[in-house]
């Protein structure tokens, strides 16, 4: 971190950077259309000491997508998200901005926009000299600045805010204001690093569908990281889930909630039931069926092989499992309610099942919704598709 | 339990009282003495020694040259101090810590340990002269003390780190991504700096350069013993008007004068380091 505080700030560009040309584009009309640029990493690494933050992860982001990194914290998502900056250069691998290798140029010639998830803006410059900062750089002229700014002042909702210095802004009117600072300028790419991550949840939800629209409207790349995993399932085309520096699984949301890649995608997305089990038999199609410990069978899909013996989890989300009250017929699990949680638009039941332990039921409360007893009996069903069958992490 | 508490507090708190005793008798009676000096003559309440000091040229020049050099002083200070400031808000916790106490270092001994360090470096027979002759650069000793060189230099050193510590302390709590957002906006490294660092560094200038500038209009020692015969200034001045020919009224109105620049600089300072920590303060 220190040291590369030190790079940034002391070193001065070397001949070579120096005369890496900045790309030049012509400031285009307020309504800022824009293509955004494809974002291409390729085996890329950062380690520090014996750690690998971000271990050869090659991605490719589309041009004018909203990508979501999304991970836990220490998964590497700020780290990868560094080094499409450029504040932080790679260990090995590339970065392709638009087609063209990256690594070697500094951040100020990237032409990507940032947001710093605590906005950095200059404190010492009223809202309009920061938003104005990349242009008054650029050298572009005064009136053309005083015109863009305005425009982009007026866009987010931010006139006659423009003579006040930042701390005298709310949390979302500072946010906003970092996010038409990195605009201004028109840069292909936005990186977004935790943008909404200081502020209260309704704030929150609005400007996650402001950034949407905005990200329509702009058309630029969007790059944004979070650990907030209802904020990536809003806002983004596509997520990819981080993990110790590498990528579990890339899709969009719907894809990575119901066809989780890998068991960590399964538990870290929303809620999932987790019974283990051994490998029964194989069906075609990845169909699978799987033992449970105390002796229930449930059969599943496995989206990567497993063998037969092996010790496996099936996950099954709680929405997709129907409460019935009777008739054995197939797929379906006897058990007693244990638990009833009234959650106003849906309903929580932790069912006691002989062959599967608890497992947890979740129905949306409809105007015929069934009110279940503790301690009465009941039936669970669910589609064999529902349930993916993961290798167990050893 | 509070109530209970509160008298044995107070009494406890009434030894504070005692080193404001002290600091009351030491220096606000042995100031009204000095005042009361300045402004005694034989027939009574006169201000002929302040009239005497403004007015006699030769004393007017060495108040001129002692606000001349304290300036320089503060000029070069900052221009030396700012750079290595910069890095020690940029390098790692651990070397910060090592330049840290580098620069602390000094104050360990005094200041007059110090000074005599310089004249045993630079005197007619000290190590440079010495390297320099046996070198064959120079046949004759270089006079390399009791000029205003030599004066400025023995204060820059003693004044830097009153300096560094002031800037430091300031360019500690600039944030990291403040640099980082101007770099990824588009300005290099040049334009980081004007744009952002100078901006945000600006009260650490102006405190700290009023600092080293109050400490150096005050300063005796060092320009006593590195300045030649011309390069007095008000301390050694008042010094000899004292010990020398025992003019107490014409010394303590020399001193009176001095003090009430530096009162006025002080005032000013206070408001600028004010300043300087509401700004910081806003910032967090």
């Amino acid at each position: 971190m220190a040291t590369a505080g030190l790079r940034g700030l002391l070193t001065f560009p070397t001949p070579r950077t120096a005369n890496a040309p900045r790309v030049e584009r012509p400031l285009g009309p307020p309504a800022m259309q824009n293509r955004g640029a494809g974002v291409r990493m390729d085996k890329i690494r950062k380690v520090y000491g014996d750690i690998a933050v971000v271990g050869d992860i090659s991605l490719d982001i589309r041009a004018g997508e909203f990508f979501t990194l999304l991970g836990p914290s220490g998964s590497g998502k700020t780290t990868l998200l560094q080094m499409i900056a450029g504040f932080v250069s790679p260990s090995g691998g590339e970065v392709f901005i638009d087609g063209r290798s990256v690594v070697r140029v500094p951040p100020q010639h990237r032409e990507v926009g940032m947001v710093f998830q605590n906005y950095a803006l200059f404190p010492h410059l009223t809202v309009f000299e920061n938003v104005a900062f990349p242009l008054r750089v650029r050298r572009v002229s005064r009136s053309a600045i005083r015109e863009r700014v305005d425009n982009l002042l007026r866009l987010f909702q931010l006139e006659g805010l423009g003579g006040r210095m930042p701390r005298q802004l709310s949390g979302g009117q500072q946010q906003r204001v970092a996010v038409a600072r990195a605009l201004v300028f028109e840069p292909r790419a936005l990186l977004m690093d935790e943008p909404l991550g200081a502020l209260d949840k309704k704030l929150r939800e609005e400007l996650q569908l402001e950034l949407k629209h905005l990200q329509r409207r702009v058309g630029a790349t969007f790059v944004y990281v979070t650990h907030d995993q209802e904020e990536a399932l809003t806002m983004s085309d596509r997520v990819a889930i981080m993990r110790r520096g590498v990528i579990e699984q890339v899709g969009d949301p719907r894809e990575i909630y119901e066809r989780p890649a890998t068991l960590f995608v399964a538990g870290f997305l929303g809620e999932t039931n987790l019974i283990t089990g051994l490998v029964k038999g194989l069906e075609p199609i990845g169909g699978i069926t799987v033992e449970t410990h105390d002796g229930g069978r449930i059969r599943g899909m496995a989206p990567s092989r497993v063998g037969v013996g092996e010790s496996v989890v099936a996950a099954i989300r709680p929405e997709r499992i129907a409460v019935v009250n009777d008739g054995p017929g197939t797929g379906t699990v006897e058990g007693v309610v244990d638990e009833a949680v009234y959650l106003g638009d849906s309903i929580r039941w932790k069912v006691r099942t002989a062959q599967h332990g608890v497992v947890v039921v979740k129905e949306q409360n409809r105007a015929n919704q069934q009110v279940r007893q503790v301690g009465e009996h009941v039936h669970l069903q669910w589609l064999p598709t529902d349930v993916r069958v993961f290798a167990a992490a050893v | 339990m509070q109530l209970a508490d509160q008298p044995r507090v107070r009494q406890w708190q009434l030894l504070l009282l005692l080193p404001a005793g002290f600091l009351l008798v030491l220096f606000i009676v042995s100031l009204g003495a000095i005042a009361n000096l300045s402004v005694n003559g034989p027939q009574g309440l006169t201000l002929e020694h302040y009239a005497r000091f403004l007015s006699t040229p030769v004393y007017a020049y060495v108040l001129y040259k002692t606000v001349r050099t304290a300036t320089a002083v503060t000029f070069v200070t900052l221009i030396l101090a700012y750079p290595l400031s910069y890095l020690m808000s940029c390098v790692g916790r651990r070397t910060a810590r090592v330049l840290t106490i580098a620069v602390v270092l000094p104050f360990f001994t005094s200041v007059m340990v110090r000074t005599f360090a310089w004249i045993v470096i630079l005197g007619r027979r000290g190590f440079v002269n010495e390297y320099l002759g046996r070198l064959g650069v120079i046949d004759v000793p270089l006079s390399l003390l009791y000029n205003p060189s030599a004066v400025l230099l023995g204060m820059t050193y003693v004044m830097l780190p009153y300096m560094i510590l002031t800037l430091h302390s300031v360019m500690r709590g600039i944030d990291r991504n403040l640099l980082r957002a101007a770099q990824n906006l588009g300005a290099g490294s040049v334009e980081t700096f004007w744009r952002v660092v100078l901006p945000l560094t600006l009260p650490g200038i102006m405190s700290g350069s009023l600092l080293v500038f109050l400490l150096s209009l005050g300063f005796f020692i060092t320009p006593a013993l590195m300045g030649g015969p011309a390069d007095l200034l008000v301390a050694t001045v008042v010094q000899r008007e004292i010990e020398l020919t025992m003019n107490w009224g014409f010394g303590c109105a020399m001193a009176m004068t001095l003090l009430a620049i530096t009162l006025l600089g002080f005032v000013l300072y206070y408001r600028l380091a004010g300043f300087g920590r509401l700004l910081s303060a806003e910032e967090r």
